[in-house]
């Protein structure tokens, strides 16, 4: 099905950045897009500090959002599993103080993703719903409080009337995921005080992360269930103008290390056009919470391996090294096949990390998008 | 009666042009009978519609009855024919569909005199039409036909009638009998006849002959 | 090969002749051709099933009350218990300020992905943009190329609707199967037509048989799973219509073949001297034969060819006008594909050269068979011509006769279209003797002292040899056009009345308004004012014919008002009284006529009830389904549990019901679509009704068109031989005014005449129509009500294309001196 793709390419293609062309082809089409679009939004800026539990739910005055859950996960004989529930809101127009005359021309459009990895298979799908004003006629949505964020039946909501403990549903086919998620940990702020910044000239997001989330539930793929615990990581960011037009694709990391540590790292690739250098982020997370800035020119990424996925040559055998912290992490992929082959095709799968000591090993999902076919 | 003045006429055949009719100059006086002698396709029925108004002369003057064809219309034409003029061609004499007595009296009627009179009996006598009257035009012999047009002919009492090898269908023997009812018919009625025709016996029933050969008219001894 | 040269020859010295016999063999094919591809592209898309942007829902899921929406609620709710296979449709009907009605679709795109919706490229969408503009402001109106011509819109043009709204910008989008409805947004539709949040129907996609078992186990109970598999049969459903269109084809193709036999006729008369010679110089028979059958099946191919590519540019400009009828007659879509497939000239060439085969034989042996040292006499001589009217006379009666038969035993829809084609062709063959008859009367009353008149009605028989078979060509057409057109003036009429009588109440209401609440309100505001209410349901019934039907039961409201409104075609003693009591049910005339039930047969209405006596038999035009009606408090009983489908309202005549109405929507917060008066209801099914048959009166007026063309051919060729009869008439002192005259009075009374047939038989093949195919074929029946004013107007047609056809040869003949014909003639 591709009918919605040039719509929602266009879109979305904020987030998922995956440009079937090579993009010297055709470097600016998709991404002009967004550029004209940020004008009438509200433009996300360093100073803003995320409140809670109102920032849980969905800012229409923003282009783009979404709230992204990804989990590493074991069943009772230690196999490795993994799952991916994802929801983008992107905006059609900007805000408009007149109400529409019709609920179904609410202007926020959402799209989701769901993904099962398991130890010798990988599932993926999509869906595509418009947001209504009355979230009871609304196929879409996300409310603060008490949280829920849902596409038809696949749902994140809280269970409670704090935001955590989360449920986190979908079902489609005879695959199916089912958990429950709650930490006793604090949310982080990503960036500077919630902003992160995604471009050297100063775009940027806000951007927070509940990375300490204790996972347990089910999974049922292909009409098999199984028992499942391990540790999920849900990050939720908006923005209205996320990439520049000059950016590809980028790469991202969000480790969970064995020494309770969390490392998210990313770097955004420029075109090879481009004059900039790629825009490399990281940020080490303590076990109680506390982040830490790395330094960006002390981030470096080397690829070991790259692997034909899907007609990608994809880099999914990774060093880093990070001297700033004397720690080196070898990430790779738990199998190559975990493309995601929705409309705007990118590869997103759990990993391992394996290095020296404890702050160097450990799971956790790894973002390539924007890598054109060969 | 008839008086053509400096006829021409000429047809064009492909690229060539054949002038049939050369600055013919003709007269028939009341009562006159002349046949017109000549090959076959040479001009003579050309020179007898012109006579007749049925076609247009390249140049020259054809005056009937005293009038100048030229000055007349279409319709000053046909109704000068209707008065005045009775025709008997080789064939397609005949009206189809009317019966032998309504065929004798179409130009009658078209001229509003009535059905019968004494000139009306004296035809169908001499020409022995009246056990055909009644009958359909398109069973008779050749010869009852060409009887039929000769009494249609001179059913007005025309002026001038011209006859195009009233003959020219029939076998001899009945070619004389046909002629020689016209002749002695034309007389009676007073009236003068042009007659066209290649055959010389045909033209013996006529007072007076020409030969028309290469456009120009001859005296015939 | 010289033979044949020197045979073809003829054409070169004639060329309008040959002309002739190619326009008769291209008119025999255009239209059968037409109707042939236009059925089969009907067919095609009969067979892939109901699409919406090319996905094939399996279901749908729509309202158990009348018209009344889906709300979005209970959508969301479906589809937040994981039922992602359900996509909202809106359908709207909608008046543009033309008054041209329009079928809207409204749908959710982004309820679709996941469908296998489209299988579209949105590389071949529209404008390039793909389907990138379609879902957000200013949005887009998607139709068919085919449908806009028809409306004669543009690309972007702005079309302003009888609301005052304008739809949002025309876009043509070719092959997606749109037809005849144009697609919109949901949530554009909703506003443009004021229904925020309705919903028609859910569409359900193809999804694992158990998910779909869950889905109709999780609707409530005002929600219905109607599948496919029960939806009436589109194929099956428009089998008669499609029957009607072959059966128009056929007809022109028959005009066609008594053209191509008149020119063959004309082409081998007038060849009989040139035969003849050939002959004589020791050409056979059979090398003459092979000539000219050679000679024939060129003209044939050619003909076929160029009737075959006009046929499918015919049937390519017919296509949306079918697909509006049958839209409109049931309910039924199908796709105006921008080419039709050029498949299956086969069976037209076939048909084609065997007609024209045996056109030929005729002609060709008697132009062979003619004796060598005679020279040929007029072929139209009396009584040859009598004779071969006469053979046609026994043809006529057999044909009558056959007619009759299967008028009275016909049970199938086959049988009553082979007794109408029977009829057709008596009336026809009929032509010559009623003509000759005719003419005869005339005469006799002509006095034979008007030398012209009588001379014309004489010619006029003469030419009924020549000119008869045209003259039965266009009054085959005239015939079928005359029958058609009463049929639908009756229908019409009938339509009406029944309109008028079925819309009974004033004012409907379709809210799910708390009749109580409404009650009160009418008591308080308005007490002359009385409120009934209207339920409906549907069941899957066996008729006595072993079928299973689906059944549509209605109540009928309680009231003189309504129960007046049930016109009964049958009916048992007391049968009103005992509808009632509810000691009976009415059956609908399709339920009686095609299904099989009997007025006082034992029906099985519902299962806590034993069975019902049928009471009687009511018209219920236009309804694809049968119908069954109750008493209301009989239905109520039946089915307790079910909400009712809408409130009429109705009260005494001089009632300001436009303010009654404004009241209400104010009181009710109605909107504009849930309430509506009789007038509006009344005006549109009309409008519906009218524009169901343009196509038929499309293909009548080309089949008119096609006997006019043969006219036009047929006199050309007459006029050759008469020739010699102007230059005749020429030298005898007939004016070329006055033969003018006499030539046009001629065909114009020959037209006149034709009526004598035309009308009678048009009146018998409307009722034919009327009382034995449309009720084997669609199970309604309906008086017949003549339309005097279009038999004048047939007349004045008949005689005016007549003199029409005859102007130019007759203007070409006349401009000729007569010496020059009699020269021609001498030829």
């Amino acid at each position: 099905m591709n009918v919605l793709r040039v719509v929602l390419a266009g879109l979305f293609g904020a987030i998922a950045a995956a440009c079937d062309r090579p993009p010297q082809q055709e470097p600016a089409s998709d991404f002009a897009v967004l550029a004209q679009a940020a004008e009438g939004y509200t433009r996300a800026e360093k100073g803003r500090v995320p409140r809670f539990p109102e920032d849980h739910g969905a800012h229409p005055d923003y282009r783009i959002e979404w709230w992204y859950l990804t989990a590493n996960l074991q069943d009772a004989k230690g196999r490795a599993y993994g799952a991916q529930w994802t929801l983008f809101r992107t905006a059609v127009s900007p805000p408009d103080p007149v109400e529409p005359p019709v609920a179904t021309q609410h202007s926020q459009i959402y799209m989701a993703h769901f993904a099962l990895t398991w130890p010798d298979g990988h599932t993926a799908f999509q869906r595509y719903a418009r947001g209504e004003r009355e979230p009871d006629e609304s196929r879409a949505g996300v409310i603060a409080s008490p949280f829920a964020a849902w596409l038809d039946d696949w749902s994140l909501h809280s269970t409670s009337s704090g935001w955590l403990p989360l449920k986190a549903q979908a079902r489609q086919e005879s695959h199916k995921l089912e958990l429950s998620l709650d930490s006793d940990r604090p949310l982080v702020l990503q960036g500077e005080q919630g902003f992160s910044q995604k471009h050297p000239q100063g775009g940027g997001s806000y951007y927070y992360s509940q990375p300490f989330l204790q996972a347990a539930g089910e999974l049922t793929i292909g009409g098999e269930s199984v028992a499942v615990s391990g540790r999920a990581w849900l990050d939720h960011e908006w923005s209205s103008q996320f990439l520049q037009p000059d950016q590809a694709g980028w790469d991202w990391f969000a480790l969970h290390l064995e020494s309770g540590e969390k490392l998210m790292l990313f770097r955004l690739r420029q075109h090879e056009s481009s004059q900039q250098s790629n825009y490399r982020h990281g940020v080490l997370i303590s076990p109680e919470g506390i982040s830490f800035a790395l330094e960006p020119s002390l981030i470096n990424f080397r690829v070991l391996e790259t692997e034909m996925v899907a007609g990608r040559a994809l880099p999914l055998y990774w060093k880093i090294e990070l001297p700033e912290i004397g720690r080196e992490v070898e990430v790779r992929a738990t199998h190559p096949d975990q493309w995601m082959e929705v409309d705007f095709p990118y590869w997103e799968g759990s990993v391992t990390v394996s290095g020296k000591d404890p702050g160097s090993r450990g799971v956790g999902y790894l973002e390539l998008t924007g890598y054109p076919v060969k | 009666m008839l008086e053509l003045k400096s006829i021409s006429k000429s047809f064009h055949d492909g690229e060539s042009e054949l002038l049939v009719l050369d600055g013919i100059d003709l007269t028939l006086k009341p009562g006159e009978s002349l046949a017109l002698l000549g090959a076959s396709g040479n001009g003579k029925s050309t020179l007898l519609q012109i006579a007749a108004g049925l076609e247009d002369p390249d140049a020259g003057s054809v005056q009937v009855l005293g009038q100048d064809l030229s000055t007349l219309n279409e319709s000053g034409l046909a109704l000068m024919r209707r008065k005045h003029l009775g025709f008997v061609f080789q064939q397609f004499n005949l009206l189809p569909g009317l019966n032998v007595r309504n065929n004798i009296l179409f130009q009658r009627r078209l001229n509003g005199l009535g059905d019968r009179d004494a000139w009306i009996d004296e035809l169908t006598g001499v020409l022995e039409l009246a056990p055909l009257l009644n009958r359909p035009v398109e069973v008779l012999s050749g010869g009852q036909q060409q009887r039929v047009a000769i009494a249609r002919a001179l059913a007005h009492q025309p002026k001038l009638v011209f006859a195009d090898e009233p003959t020219g269908n029939l076998h001899d023997t009945l070619s004389r009998q046909v002629m020689k009812l016209m002749a002695r018919l034309v007389e009676e009625s007073g009236c003068s006849l042009l007659l066209v025709t290649h055959n010389r016996a045909m033209a013996e029933f006529a007072n007076r002959r020409l030969l028309l050969e290469e456009g120009h008219l001859h005296a015939l001894r | 090969m010289t033979i044949f040269w020197t045979l073809l020859s003829h054409y070169r010295r004639h060329p309008v002749q040959g002309l002739f016999l190619l326009t008769g063999i291209v008119i025999a094919n255009v239209l059968l051709v037409g109707t042939l591809l236009i059925n089969a592209q009907a067919r095609a898309s009969y067979s892939d099933g109901e699409r919406i942007l090319g996905a094939g829902p399996v279901a749908q899921i729509q309202s158990t009350a009348e018209r009344e929406p889906v709300s979005a609620r209970d959508y969301v709710r479906l589809r937040r218990e994981g039922f992602d296979m359900v996509a909202p449709v809106l359908r709207r009907m909608v008046r543009t300020a033309g008054g041209e009605p329009l079928e809207l679709l409204g749908i959710d795109l982004f309820a679709m992905t996941g469908m296998a919706a489209a299988g579209a490229d949105s590389e071949s969408a529209p404008g390039g943009n793909g389907f990138a503009d379609f879902p957000f402001p200013p949005y887009q109106t998607w139709a068919a190329p085919g449908r806009l011509e028809q409306l004669g819109w543009s690309e972007g043009e702005p079309i302003e609707l009888d609301s005052g709204d304008v739809l949002p910008g025309i876009v043509p989008v070719p092959d997606r199967q749109l037809g005849h409805r144009m697609l919109l947004d949901i949530g554009a539709l909703q506003a443009l037509t004021d229904s925020d949040g309705e919903i028609s129907y859910l569409a359900v996609f193809p999804a694992a048989s158990g998910r779909l078992a869950d889905l109709r186990a999780a609707l409530p109970d005002y929600l219905e799973f109607v599948t496919g598999a029960e939806a009436p049969d589109p194929a099956e459903l428009t089998r008669s219509f499609h029957l009607n269109l072959a059966a128009m084809g056929l007809l022109a193709f028959v005009v066609g073949i008594f053209l191509t036999y008149n020119a063959l006729a004309f082409s081998y008369t007038d060849r009989r001297e040139l035969i003849r010679k050939l002959r004589l110089a020791g050409v056979t028979r059979s090398e003459l034969k092979t000539g000219l059958s050679l000679e024939l099946l060129i003209f044939l191919l050619g003909g076929s060819l160029i009737g075959f590519l006009l046929g499918a540019q015919m049937a390519a400009w017919l296509l949306p006008g079918v697909g509006r009828t049958l839209a409109q007659l049931y309910g039924v879509y199908i796709a105006y594909p921008d080419g039709l497939v050029p498949a299956g000239i086969w069976l037209p060439l076939l048909m084609t050269a065997i007609a024209a085969g045996l056109c030929a034989l005729f002609p060709l042996r008697e132009s062979l068979d003619t004796p060598l040292l005679e020279r040929w006499q007029t072929r139209w001589q009396e009584q040859v011509v009598v004779r071969r009217d006469r053979l046609m006379l026994l043809a006529s009666v057999v044909f009558l006769l056959a007619a009759l038969v299967l008028g009275v035993t016909a049970g199938s829809l086959w049988l009553a279209l082979a007794g109408m084609a029977s009829l057709l062709l008596g009336a026809a063959l009929l032509l010559p003797t009623v003509l000759r008859i005719l003419l005869a009367g005339l005469q006799r009353l002509i006095p034979a002292r008007k030398a012209r008149l009588s001379w014309l009605i004489a010619d006029s028989r003469w030419l009924l040899g020549p000119a008869s078979l045209a003259l039965m060509a266009m009054t085959l057409a005239l015939v079928a056009n005359s029958g058609l057109n009463t049929m639908i003036s009756s229908f019409r009429v009938a339509t009406d009345e029944w309109l008028d009588q079925r819309l009974a109440a004033d004012l409907y209401l379709r809210s799910r308004q708390e009749p109580a609440e409404l009650r009160a309100w009418l008591a308080g505001q308005s007490p002359e004012l009385s409120m009934a209410e209207r339920y409906r349901t549907s069941l899957t019934a066996e008729n006595p014919r072993g079928n299973a039907v689906q059944i549509e039961v209605v109540s009928l409201q309680p009231g003189n008002r309504f129960e007046n409104s049930v016109d009964l075609i049958r009916s048992e003693q007391n049968a009103q009284q005992r509808f009632r009591a509810g000691e009976g049910v009415y059956i609908s005339e399709r339920a009686w006529r095609l299904d099989g039930w009997q007025s006082g047969q034992p029906l099985n209405v519902c299962e806590n009830r034993p069975d019902l006596p049928v009471l009687g038999v009511y018209h219920d035009y236009g309804n694809p389904q049968s119908q069954w009606m109750l008493d209301q408090a009989l239905f109520e009983n039946c089915w307790p549990r079910l909400a009712s489908a809408g409130q009429a309202i109705y009260g005494p005549k001089d009632t300001a019901w436009e303010s009654v109405s404004a009241q209400l929507s104010e009181a009710f917060e109605l909107d504009e679509g849930q309430l509506i008066d009789q007038v509006e209801l009344k005006q549109i099914g009309l409008a519906v009704f009218d524009r169901t048959f343009t196509v038929t009166h499309a293909l009548n007026a080309l089949t008119l068109l096609v006997a006019g063309i043969g006219m036009f051919c047929a006199v050309s060729a007459i006029h050759h031989h008469r020739v010699g009869q102007q230059a005749l008439l020429a030298s005898l002192g007939v004016s070329r005014r006055e033969r003018g005259w006499l030539l046009l009075s001629q065909w114009g009374l020959l037209g006149l005449l034709c009526m004598s047939l035309v009308w009678p038989f048009g009146t018998v093949l409307a009722a034919y129509l009327a009382a034995i195919v449309t009720p084997v074929a669609f199970g309604w029946s309906f008086p017949l009500h003549p339309d005097l004013q279009h038999y004048i107007l047939l007349a004045v047609i008949a005689s005016g294309s007549l003199i029409l056809a005859v102007a130019l040869p007759s203007f070409r003949l006349l401009k000729t001196s007569p010496a020059a014909l009699l020269r021609e003639q001498a030829l």
